[in-house]
């Protein structure tokens, strides 16, 4: 049997990281995040160095050159876990608007795999209340708002870079700028391993806020939201959707799902009234 | 485990809390009770309430498929 190359470090992958769930991708992300952070000043440190450029242009372009690098895998990897519940909340508008046949092979991470069989569940329900029943508005009562706009959503996971970036500025230009730089440097021993020091502080701090924000953002109300889907799917018309995180899809999945859970509690009920 | 608590149990697993109407209405139309459901008419009772429980079809036969194993096993268990 031949074994290619993606399913031997998606073997590795599991290996070390175990389950494919949401705190793994984060942790993925945050670890990669950290890793950036302590590469990209050290390299293009000797990129300038080996060009010849001068210290005052370094420290004034680096931090552009990294915030400009990690924006974009910022972007890339909001994206890429906000890409499944968006292909889910858009089947879940469908059965709101009562298509049943919407297509639910949507998969990316164990708390997607749950929500997903929830939502596959609910579908079921709806279409025995469909056929008990017969066809009716009675999912069309979405209370949906948009609470948040995506930009500022971004504006949000934009906050620790722009910390990062205006601080690195600050220091490097007061750093190598004139008079005041040449007294900080001569009052301060060992100013290049300090500044290093600095660098790795900065860039670990950084990487953890961004690894908090994403696991506060999406992490938490995802998991949340897997568990109140599955129990309310499985009958508990208790399940609370309700998620403190203002954040645009999760939030809009959270309430469409709910109304779900309530068109499923008025057909059961009316159901048992006509038994 | 009673053979048709057992199949409502899978289906509710499948298809949430109304999946026990689908039963009781399916058992009405067979014009039998469920107290003293005859052993031979299990496999029907079940296919009719997949077919009534599960919307996609290409997961109907699946589920089927499963739940006569289930149901087999189920019977020489007991």
């Amino acid at each position: 049997m031949m074994v290619t190359g993606k399913e031997i470090v998606s073997e590795l992958d599991e290996r070390i990281f175990g389950k494919n769930t949401l705190s793994t991708k984060l942790f993925k992300y945050f670890l990669t995040m950290a890793l950036l952070m302590l590469a990209l000043p050290v390299v293009l440190d000797i990129i300038f160095e080996i060009l010849g450029i001068k210290k005052i242009f370094y420290y004034i372009s680096l931090p552009s050159l990294v915030l400009i690098l990690l924006i974009f895998f910022m972007i890339y990897s909001i994206k890429e876990l906000l890409r499944p519940i968006n292909e889910l909340l858009e089947q879940v508008r469908k059965l709101q608007e009562g298509k049943l046949d919407v297509n639910l092979d949507i998969g990316g991470y164990v708390e997607i795999d749950s929500l997903v069989k929830s939502v596959n569940r609910m579908r079921n329900s709806l279409f025995i209340a469909r056929s008990f029943l017969g066809e009716r508005d009675s999912t069309r009562d979405s209370i949906w708002k948009k609470e948040i706009s995506h930009i500022g959503m971004y504006l949000i996971f934009l906050t620790p870079f722009l910390i990062y970036g205006i601080t690195l500025t600050i220091v490097g230009t007061v750093l190598y700028s004139g008079a005041l730089g040449t007294v900080v440097q001569g009052i301060v021993p060992m100013w290049e391993f300090v500044r290093a020091v600095l660098v790795i502080v900065f860039g670990v701090a950084m990487a953890f806020s961004f690894g908090y924000i994403l696991s506060k953002a999406i992490g938490m109300p995802m998991r949340k939201l897997a568990k109140a889907a599955e129990e309310a799917s499985r009958g508990n018309m208790d399940a609370d959707f309700a998620t403190k995180e203002r954040l645009g899809d999760i939030h809009e999945l959270s309430v469409r799902l709910h109304d779900l859970k309530e068109a499923i509690r008025r057909a059961m009920e009316e159901m048992e009234g006509s038994r | 485990m009673n053979p048709i608590d057992l199949l409502e149990k899978e289906l509710i697993e499948l298809a949430g809390p109304l999946a026990g109407f689908v039963i009781k209405k399916q058992i009405k139309d067979m014009g039998l009770r469920r107290e003293n459901f005859p052993e031979d008419r299990l496999t029907e009772l079940m296919e009719r309430s997949v077919k009534n429980a599960i919307f996609e079809p290409s997961k109907q036969k699946e589920v089927i498929r499963k739940l006569r194993k289930k149901l087999v096993s189920h019977a020489d268990y007991l």
